[in-house]
């Protein structure tokens, strides 16, 4: 094999063990480390094919670069879901405010009372430290195949949603009435879901190396 | 030296290795192991990651550049970078000085 095609295959052989991993930098970055290692092996005054082989070895083995990029690549799409998360729980909180204000304004019930609880719960969710139960429904989900996983995610979220719907529609007189009773726990629900979503979010490099 | 001793320290060996002037990761592999004449001479596919990982955290920071031909990802130490560097130097006093007192004291 020629030193192209030496250092070609060993960029596809990476790019296969990271799977679906986003990853044109990392691969254009291991292109152009190779050819000036290559270079420098060169002119040092070994072979073509040796200087190529050299330049993989000290590279190393692809399965192992690949492996510790996803490291990076979970660590920083994790970084940025919880910032999103954050950002979510604003609305969250300011809708407590707005059940708080009809509290205080129109109706003084211990169901809004309950109602502002859940709602703040459902921001400490979305901003509160990772829990040992988020992290176990994390692993859990991860044990679906990638391909299912959001699917179960939203299947489980959106039947949840249907019996909370349902439970706030019992005796109610209105939709308003209905949509007011049964927000706050679809809030939570919802922010549960992209919290355990978040947490089981992984980028696994293929364990044959994608071979 | 043992991988696993020098992972602990990478941030800070990067850190030091782009500091003095912005370098693409080849230059800066070379620089870590020139300086300790041939002591880190670590697999050069695992440097990537670490760098991603510090330009992520806001310490680095880079971009493509083309020069004679070649195109290069320059990483260069950004203002929290280099605070983050003293820090990290001075930790790293701390520490080296008490294990060297423990090692010279048995």
């Amino acid at each position: 094999m020629s030193e192209p095609d030496l250092i070609s295959a060993y960029v596809a052989a990476v790019r296969q063990a990271l799977g679906a991993a986003p990853a044109a930098r990392l691969l254009a970055e291991i292109r152009e480390h190779l050819l000036e290692s290559v270079a420098s092996e060169r002119e040092r005054g070994l072979a073509p094919d040796e200087a190529a082989a050299r330049a993989l070895e000290r590279f190393g083995p692809p399965e192992e670069v690949a492996r510790q990029y996803a490291e990076e690549l979970t660590a920083a799409a994790q970084e940025r879901r919880a910032r999103t998360l954050r950002a979510m729980a604003a609305p969250v909180v300011l809708l407590s405010l707005y059940y708080l204000r009809f509290f205080l304004a129109v109706r003084q019930e211990t169901s809004t009372l309950l109602q502002i609880g859940i709602l703040l719960v459902a921001a400490l969710v979305l901003v509160g430290p990772a829990t040992q139960v988020g992290d176990s429904a994390a692993s859990l989900l991860r044990r679906v195949p990638d391909r299912l996983r959001g699917w179960t995610a939203t299947g489980v979220a959106a039947g949840l949603g249907m019996a909370c719907l349902a439970w706030a529609d019992r005796d109610s007189h209105s939709v308003s009435d209905t949509l007011t009773r049964s927000v706050p726990m679809l809030c939570l629900i919802g922010s549960l879901a992209l919290r355990v979503g978040s947490a089981s979010l992984r980028w696994a490099p293929r364990p044959d190396g994608g071979r | 030296m043992r991988g696993e001793i020098l992972k602990g320290h990478l941030d800070l060996l990067l850190l030091t290795a782009v500091q003095t002037r912005p370098a693409h990761g080849y230059a800066v592999i070379d620089a870590l192991r020139m300086l300790s004449q041939g002591t880190f001479d670590l697999p050069e596919g695992t440097v990537y990651p670490a760098l991603h990982r510090l330009e992520r955290g806001g310490l680095l920071a880079s971009c493509w550049s083309d020069q004679s031909g070649r195109r290069r990802r320059i990483y260069s130490v950004t203002d929290r970078g280099r605070a983050a560097l003293v820090q990290q130097r001075q930790d790293w006093a701390v520490f080296s000085n008490a294990v060297q007192s423990v090692v010279a004291a048995t």
